[in-house]
């Protein structure tokens, strides 16, 4: 029996498709089945669901009942802890620790066994909420996101927490945003549509290249915009370079894996050639091989950063392919 | 006729607030072939603390006409149309549309309880008696900042993100 990682999509991938309206969560459901992106379904509760953060029972058994029907499982409900939902003022502790046990019920009545939240709910948040994810059976992952590394303080913080606490129920969501190897072509392309000059695409991008710490790297982003006279949108745009694409080496995922039952198989696209060519996948796969990974991996095609066309489902396609291949 | 417009009634009632002191009404079947008891009534209603309104109601009409209840206040009008409410000051302050209810654009900071599903759309009215006549031709340009409440850059900062549009519209009639 193959005890390698169990693939799925998250239907966040189809955000160009959904915010469109061109497909119903139905109609979504429906492709992923019929096109083989299967069998774990990853859904944004916020993005998705109309009643969330609180679903009804009737919704609850539509929502279940339309995955088993297409032969589908639940993979991960990626909730949201809104910490500046206020202007004024952050989420208390308790509001936090409320506004996420509500999250637990939901995703424990739609039957998702992992529900992704974000790592600066912090051991505070993580300690109180701890007992009702034990008593749902929901595993808690916080996301490891650009630019997030797993030596970053708050995350060797949390870690440190998880082993003292040692609840079974914790953990992380890796996402291969923190381990790439190129800034994505359509991020530079959405760049050069608001006027960026390309004399600042190659600055940043050798920027992105280089071995400066974060904050250096803003700044010089900073002094490189202002050089070029590059208009607000496009400098402001261009902190995302730092933001979303993490260079961290694939290796360090190792450290973390024992804490993740699911991860987001992030990617931009996929080319003609069945590569995709800012993130490691070969690398990446082959030490989730090594280290014997069993959980779920969502292909997150995140894409419409930069572009509304509707193209997510071929793309989850062809990562479908990548993965598979490299693989078997 | 009781059974349905008396819910109307009550909650016109409720929004002025006061018990009624007196009523000059008619009621009768005007047209109905097939009901026995009345299909119309109509009449003035004086509620103790001087507010008057006039009420109507039918069934025996053409069509399945909305429920409607229009308040005439000191600074503006309130029409309640089926579960649509418009809210129009007389002094033209903008009213945003979201979830099918209108707010001012204050008003919003508040709404942290409510949620804006992302495959619905809120309208933009801008209400500037006036200034813009029905009819004329007006550049309007909409400035939206959406904070990430999940996304913290800093002490109690989070991400914005500013989009920027213009639309060129021609204004409708005032409401």
């Amino acid at each position: 029996m193959n005890q390698g990682p169990v693939l799925g999509t998250t239907l966040f991938s189809l955000t160009n498709e959904w915010q469109q309206r061109l497909l119903t969560l139905e109609q979504m459901v429906e492709q992923v089945a019929a096109r083989g992106l299967g069998p774990a379904v990853e859904v944004v509760g916020f993005q998705s669901f109309r009643e969330f953060p609180d679903i009804s029972d009737a919704f609850a058994e539509h929502f279940r009942e339309l995955l088993a029907r297409h032969g589908l499982v639940p993979g991960c409900l990626g909730a949201n802890l809104d910490l500046g939902r206020r202007r004024g003022r952050p989420m208390t502790t308790d509001e936090s620790v409320a506004y996420l046990e509500r999250q637990i019920i939901t995703a424990k009545k739609l039957g998702f066994p992992v529900m992704r939240i974000q790592l600066f709910a912090g051991p505070a948040v993580l300690e109180k909420v701890a007992a009702s994810a034990e008593k749902a059976e929901v595993y808690l992952g916080c996301e490891l996101h650009a630019p997030l590394t797993v030596d970053h303080p708050e995350v060797v913080h949390t870690r440190e927490f998880y082993e003292r606490l040692g609840s079974p129920f914790l953990g992380f969501i890796p996402d291969f945003s923190c381990t790439m190897t190129a800034v994505p072509a359509g991020f530079w392309a959405s760049l050069r549509r608001e006027g960026a000059p390309e004399g600042l695409i190659e600055a940043a991008n050798a920027i992105w290249h280089s071995d400066k710490s974060i904050p250096e790297k803003f700044g010089a982003l900073a002094a490189a915009s202002a050089r070029h006279g590059a208009s607000p949108t496009v400098a402001g745009q261009l902190n995302r370079v730092m933001t979303m694409f993490g260079r961290m080496d694939v290796e360090r995922w190792t450290e973390i894996l024992p804490y993740a039952r699911h991860i987001h198989g992030k990617f931009y696209h996929v080319d003609e050639a069945g590569n995709e060519p800012s993130i490691p996948y070969p690398a990446i796969l082959a030490l989730l091989k090594r280290v014997g990974y069993t959980g779920t991996i969502s292909a997150e095609w995140e894409g419409q950063a930069f572009t509304e066309e509707p193209v997510g489902l071929r793309e989850v396609q062809a990562w479908h392919a990548m993965c598979s291949r490299l693989l078997s | 006729m009781i059974d349905q417009a008396i819910h109307i009634m009550d909650l016109a009632r409720w929004f002025v607030g006061e018990p009624i002191a007196s009523i000059q009404a008619s009621i009768a079947n005007r047209n109905h072939p097939e009901i026995e008891t009345e299909d119309t009534a109509e009449g003035l209603i004086t509620y103790r603390n001087g507010v008057t309104s006039v009420f109507f109601a039918t069934n025996n009409f053409t069509y399945n006409a909305p429920v409607v209840i229009e308040t005439q206040c000191e600074h503006g009008t309130a029409l309640l149309e089926w579960d649509k409410a418009t809210i129009t000051y007389k002094n033209g302050r903008e009213l945003t549309v979201v979830n099918g209810r209108r707010y001012q654009l204050e008003e919003l900071d508040d709404q942290v309880e409510g949620f804006w599903f992302i495959q619905d759309s809120a309208g933009l009215l801008v209400v500037q008696p006036g200034v813009v006549k029905e009819g004329e031709t007006h550049m309007v340009e909409v400035e939206i900042a959406l904070r990430f409440p999940y996304i913290p850059i800093g002490p109690g900062k989070f991400l914005v993100n500013t989009t920027r549009c213009t639309v060129t519209q021609v204004a409708g009639g005032a409401r």
